[in-house]
């Protein structure tokens, strides 16, 4: 897949959660395109659908009607047993709260995705400690995830994210447990990876974070209010 | 990934020893409860068997049934060289004759059993002279006056020992006057036959002087080395039926048939107590079960993102079974460790032989994990079916 080319297809996605008896439309028809080697931030108050949006994109969950294509593969009806393997193979996640194993250390946990990729131990090892280079944690390798700071840790779940070489990118307000200076290096970060040729999703309230994206999508109560 | 989930399980216990220990501890007791009982009960049939292997394990007994006069036909002195010529692996066939009468020296006396032997009596029975001789085919054939004491007749009539060369009387509507020629080593009683409490004399004085010998009163079978003693007396069996067509007229029974009375007792006993305590095994896969599920709780976020990063709802599966699994084999392991342990102290206390079940070892450890398969397959189910955005924002 080359720059440019559609890498994600939206068609109207609706999604409703259903907590007790009141039905919750958390997207009410999202129709979206994005192309290879995008830098994308989805930009709205909290409540709004982005983190929604962001699941479906990332497998995590299949939309309740309407379409998702990624890589022209539509994965809108698929089980649970193959939208692992999807994220497994297409999809690096980065979180707010960083979500790394607390009892493993960090080239275990950078390790992980390759094992459920059934990548041999040796191979493992070897790609999660470049990964883990890349980031500059080269000297941590055997660390707790706790004995390490909020911007160490959040380094270590893009080095994870990466570890795979999915083509997509996703990540969830990954500086909202960061201090300023240290957002900045991980958004720097991001910025870099997507200059590697990565399609990079940003999902975010913080306008500054949304400055650095090349495309904004605006969304509100669950549908795109505008695109710039 | 199958050794990393067993990794990841023993990080997981090291990480919470006390409720690790907990959960285990109805395995623990289930698999020590089970390799005691088993362990105990070979103890206990080995024992057994080696105390009747002492009361001649090789011999087997002829005994006439009832009252019934065509059996009491059938046990004539005959019988003896037709048994010995028609089945296969008898070495020795021994008339037995024997008939409680008072015995006296000077003003000792003792009422005893007066049996009529003949040479091959103490080959049989492995039995052992002390002091002096047996009777010999000669003392037979010239129908000696002699006589050889077991122990206890031996104490009893000459408290003072040095019984040698003495006479005693046996009293047989008269006195008559017996000369000692041996005193016999002590022996276990055995089938009837209170070595110790007996006196020996040849077969032909005893017809003679003591008590006429028209029938036998039951025959022993000296048994060939190497031959199966079951197989032999069954053979006996049939050439007995061959002879009387009536299998109620006599009875042929051995130590080792008793033995394995006993054994078969032991055995009912013991599958009997083994699944008492199988249901204790039960219990403790209960707990395991519930350990795993609050386990799957704790963890519910850490399954969330393992289903981010790719993880299979089949992978996630496999994690906690292979975690349930491991929890229930160490528990096994350390419930034999401990039954073993402890069946050794009790076999010491009560003297018995240790003899520990290799094949129940065997069974333990695949039950154990047979627990764990079963009772760790619900909560691996559960984790696996877990949703996982649901999972990832799990507080």
């Amino acid at each position: 897949m080359t720059a440019g080319d559609t890498i994600i297809k939206i068609a109207n996605v609706k999604k409703d959660y259903i907590l007790g008896k009141a039905v919750i439309k958390a997207l009410r028809g999202i129709t979206l395109k994005i192309e290879s080697g995008e830098f994308l931030s989805i930009m709205g108050p909290s409540g709004s659908g982005k983190t929604t949006l962001m699941h479906l994109i990332g497998c995590l969950d299949i939309p309740t009607s309407g379409k998702i294509y990624l890589e022209g593969e539509d994965v809108s009806e698929l089980n649970e047993e193959t939208l692992a393997l999807i994220r497994n193979r297409k999809v690096g996640f980065v979180f707010q709260q960083f979500n790394l194993l607390s009892r493993i250390s960090i080239l275990e946990n950078v390790m992980t995705p390759l094992m459920y990729a059934h990548v041999p131990v040796k191979k493992r090892r070897e790609r999660a400690e470049e990964a883990l280079k890349s980031v500059g944690l080269s000297d941590r390798l055997t660390h707790r995830p706790t004995e390490l700071s909020g911007g160490q840790r959040q380094r270590v779940a893009i080095a994870r994210a990466l570890v795979t070489d999915p083509s997509i990118i996703l990540a969830d307000e990954p500086t909202g447990n960061l201090d300023t200076e240290t957002g900045s290096s991980i958004l720097e970060m991001f910025n870099k990876i997507n200059n590697n040729g990565k399609t990079v999703i940003i999902v975010t309230h913080d306008p500054e974070v949304g400055a650095l994206a090349r495309k904004t999508v605006h969304i509100r109560d669950g549908i795109i209010t505008c695109i710039d | 990934m199958f050794f990393e989930n067993i990794k990841l399980a023993f990080k997981d216990f090291g990480s919470n020893k006390l409720r690790t220990f907990l959960s285990i501890l109805g395995i623990v007791i289930g698999v020590a409860s089970i390799i005691t009982i088993t362990t105990l009960g070979r103890s206990a049939t080995v024992s057994i068997q080696k105390q009747v292997s002492s009361m001649g394990l090789e011999t087997i007994n002829i005994f006439p049934r009832g009252n019934d006069s065509e059996a009491r036909r059938l046990f004539t002195p005959e019988l003896a060289g037709k048994l010995k010529n028609n089945v296969e692996g008898i070495k020795d066939v021994i008339p037995i004759n024997q008939t409680p009468m008072l015995l006296k020296h000077g003003r000792d006396s003792y009422q005893a059993n007066v049996m009529a032997v003949t040479v091959d009596f103490t080959d049989v029975f492995d039995y052992e002279v002390e002091n002096g001789n047996f009777i010999t085919e000669d003392d037979n054939a010239r129908r000696k006056s002699v006589v050889v004491l077991g122990a206890e007749a031996a104490s009893k009539l000459f408290p003072g020992g040095d019984a040698l060369g003495k006479y005693i009387r046996i009293y047989r509507k008269q006195a008559k006057s017996f000369r000692v020629i041996g005193v016999m080593k002590t022996r276990t009683a055995s089938m009837r036959m209170d070595f110790d409490a007996a006196v020996y004399v040849p077969r032909n004085t005893y017809n003679q002087r003591l008590k006429r010998i028209k029938r036998v009163r039951n025959y022993v079978v000296g048994t060939e080395k190497g031959t199966d003693v079951l197989i032999v007396s069954g053979k006996i069996e049939d050439y007995l039926f061959k002879l009387t067509g009536n299998a109620d007229s006599y009875r042929v029974i051995s130590p080792a048939t008793i033995a394995g009375i006993y054994t078969g007792i032991t055995k009912t006993l013991n599958l009997f107590l083994t699944g008492i305590a199988a249901i204790s095994l039960l219990v403790g896969g209960i707990g395991i079960m519930n350990i795993m599920l609050v386990s799957v709780a704790e963890r519910t976020r850490e399954i969330g993102i393992r289903k981010a990063l790719g993880a299979t709802p089949r992978v996630i599966r496999g994690q906690f079974l292979v975690e349930a699994v491991v929890l229930t084999l160490f528990g096994g392991l350390i419930g034999i460790s401990l039954g073993t342990g402890l069946s050794y102290i009790i076999t010491v206390l009560l003297k018995w032989l240790f003899a520990p079940q290799f094949s129940a070892f065997l069974l333990a450890v695949l039950f154990s994990g047979g627990v764990g398969i079963f009772f760790g397959f619900y909560p691996a189910v559960k984790a696996s079916g877990l949703q996982p955005v649901e999972a990832l924002t799990y507080e």
